[in-house]
């Protein structure tokens, strides 16, 4: 089986994009409307949307540059998943009934449509789709730069694609993931989630399993190899130390009830009953899942101290490199298509919300009241939105995990105090909303792009977070208005 | 307590978060802050002589940390609705909160230990401080998730729940 491993692990990962083309095109024959294209008809059975919702959170980022920090960086990393748990909890007590609520009263089919049902703002609307357009590309981007890396690694060790471009990787994986989204919408999203899901779930278990076989010693020889040539690097804070960590956990952890990408997936559940289900089991996907992040980055940093591998040329090789070496031609296959799993399952989400950003939202927020031909144009515009992704991630030198941190941090700080808190809080106001986006996206922007640097390594992510939540509060005090504007079916809605 | 001071009380955390995080932001910097280039392998990093970096700002962590935690708890109390918050609500709330700062505050100490002694143990696989982070840390968060599957009806969404939406959906129809 040996001899036949490049050819296993390349026919996994093409009987995979097969599947997920196969979808495209049986959805599309269940897509006749944008509510269909967009939010499922909200008809999803609990598994599926649970799911849907853990493969889209743990994206290209978490496969590739997940394992690529824990080499960099040693433990760091680890901050961004271990409070996902107590992240995820928080996010369906604030978000996932009262979402799938005003979906409903409001036929919404976007997060800015349900906020700007929340706060009667067409300007907090706007902002909401512009913050989503602007992540989306960040981060779309990064998925369809971590597809072609993968890609290119894969094909490299063949005869026939040694020499393969990442240019035309790029356009190989774009174009499979491009066919399923437009054809099928998000409904071919969501089930190709559940396949991706279901994959990355085994994946992670089977390479954990993998990992503690390298070492005679197991897992423990290959952390006591790392402590020998720094203690720090296996300690809790990792090589960034204490405060990097902690922004990487407020942002991860809180932030996820920010992610457009998963919130938007809370208002296709079929019923809200169904939350009970989706949280617990979206919780131990990412569980099992999130185990391939650690143990890959953590055993490449030992095999390459110990000098049983050649050092990486770059962090982002540590999951390729393992996988092509390390894991069996079976499971290498069964993971290499799970990376592509995790990254499509992302990226597809990533362009539906993007879309509707684009071509429901933008123009609703100008005053439009009927989008004529919104399916059309939806298809249209997922192929544009896509498109120019790719040529920004070949433009981009930035690591993938880097691109990931801003993108998350992004959402995580405009979003999550205008959605969540300002769903659960009547006073919460139109006016604290957009400070809060405002300031949040000018942090992000003003300092990544200037490349601030703050002591201790605060990063501008964690500083925009924390500032946005007590800008919202505080200015919502400030701005309450004497008499409740607020529509009485939304006024209702929050009193459940 | 009704929303509009839950709300207070998650401003107040948060101002506090921003006044600790000012604190540390003008505290001199050790070299070695957020790791060193590793002299081997260029894509690696070291953290190098962690007391020296994380004992100038260990209390301010830990006390920022408990307070991210105790706003988690707060913001998930602002998610029910204030009748349903009955003392067993919030028992189980506290205890919630009590597992996630005990998991942090245990691992904190392990860690500050092993600076003092430059020995520690290894269980499971990891570092006695690092073995506290990956699965005491990680799993106490499901008891707040056990919160949420196990107190659904009685916290978030009830059977009367439904058939009150029902309702509310029929006499607003979707525009």
């Amino acid at each position: 089986m040996e001899a036949f491993r490049q050819e296993i692990i390349l026919s996994s990962v093409v009987i995979y994009m097969v599947f997920c083309v196969a979808v495209g095109l049986w959805a599309m024959r269940r897509t006749h409307s944008p509510s269909d294209f967009f939010i499922a008809g909200r008809s999803l059975g609990p598994l599926v949307v649970a799911l849907a919702i853990f493969s889209s959170t743990l994206s290209g980022f978490g496969f590739v540059g997940g394992p690529g920090l824990v080499y960099s960086q040693g433990v760091s990393s680890f901050w961004m998943i271990i409070l996902s748990t107590t992240g995820y909890a928080l996010g369906f007590f604030l978000v996932a009934k009262r979402i799938r609520m005003i979906a409903e009263l409001r036929d919404a089919i976007s997060l800015p449509d349900v906020v700007a049902a929340r706060y009667k703002s067409e300007a907090v609307r706007f902002l909401m789709a512009l913050t989503i357009v602007l992540g989306v590309m960040g981060y779309l981007a990064t998925q369809i730069l971590a597809m072609a890396v993968v890609m290119k690694s894969l094909l490299g060790g063949t005869v026939m694609f040694a020499d393969i471009s990442l240019i035309s990787c790029v356009v190989v994986s774009s174009a499979v993931l491009i066919f399923y989204c437009v054809t099928g919408g998000i409904i071919a999203s969501v089930y190709t989630d559940v396949v991706q899901g279901a994959i990355m779930m085994v994946a992670g278990v089977l390479i954990l399993y993998t990992a503690t076989q390298v070492f005679d010693g197991g897992f423990t020889e290959a952390t006591q190899v790392i402590m020998q040539d720094d203690a720090e690097a296996v300690m809790p804070f990792g090589t960034a130390g204490v405060i990097a960590c902690l922004g990487w956990a407020f942002i991860f952890g809180v932030g996820v009830a920010g992610q457009p990408h998963l919130v938007t997936k809370m208002m296709m559940n079929r019923k809200i009953a169904d939350n009970r289900i989706v949280l617990p089991v979206s919780v131990m996907g990412y569980a099992f899942a999130a185990l391939l992040w650690i143990s890959i980055g953590t055993v490449m940093r030992a095999l390459v101290i110990d000098g049983q591998a050649e050092p990486l040329t770059g962090p982002d090789q540590a999951a390729p490199f393992f996988l092509s070496v390390f894991a069996s031609p079976l499971l290498a296959g069964v993971v290499f298509a799970g990376l592509f799993a995790a990254i499509m399952s992302t990226a597809d989400a990533f362009l539906n919300v993007g879309t509707a950003a684009l071509i429901h939202d933008m123009p609703k927020a100008f005053g439009a009241t009927e989008i004529k031909n919104e399916l059309l144009k939806a298809r249209i515009v997922t192929v544009v939105l896509a498109v120019m992704a790719a040529t920004i991630a070949l433009v981009s030198d930035t690591l993938v995990a880097l691109l990931g941190t801003i993108g998350w941090a992004t959402f995580a700080a405009a979003i999550f105090p205008v959605l969540a808190i300002g769903l659960n809080w009547k006073g919460a106001t139109h006016q604290g909303a957009i400070v809060a986006i405002v300031s949040s996206l000018s942090i992000n922007v003003v300092f990544n792009v200037a490349s601030i640097g703050l002591p201790y390594g605060i990063s501008a992510g964690f500083l925009a977070f924390v500032t946005s939540i007590v800008l919202f509060v505080g200015v919502s005090f400030l701005t309450q208005p004497k008499i409740d504007t607020m529509d009485e079916d939304i006024h209702r809605a929050m009193e459940f | 307590m009704n929303q509009s001071r839950l709300c207070l009380v998650i401003l107040l955390f948060g101002l506090l978060q921003c006044g600790l995080l000012g604190l540390i932001a003008v505290l001199p910097a050790a070299e070695n802050v957020g790791g060193l280039a590793h002299p081997l392998f260029n894509s690696m990093r070291v953290g190098g002589d962690g007391a020296a970096r994380f004992l100038p700002v260990a209390d301010l962590a830990y006390w920022f940390q408990i307070l991210v935690l105790a706003q988690i708890c707060c913001m998930i109390a602002l998610g029910v609705r204030p009748d349903r918050r009955s003392s067993g609500f919030w028992v189980q709330l506290g205890a919630s909160f009590g597992l996630l700062a005990a998991a942090w505050t245990v691992m904190y100490q392990a860690y500050e230990g092993f600076l003092v002694t430059g020995q520690t143990q290894m269980i499971a696989g990891w570092p006695y401080p690092t073995a506290w982070q990956v699965y005491a840390i990680w799993l106490s968060g499901f008891g707040l998730v056990a919160l949420y599957v196990v107190g659904f009806k009685a916290y978030v969404w009830s059977d009367d729940d439904e058939t009150r939406f029902r309702a509310l959906v029929k006499q607003y129809p979707a525009r």
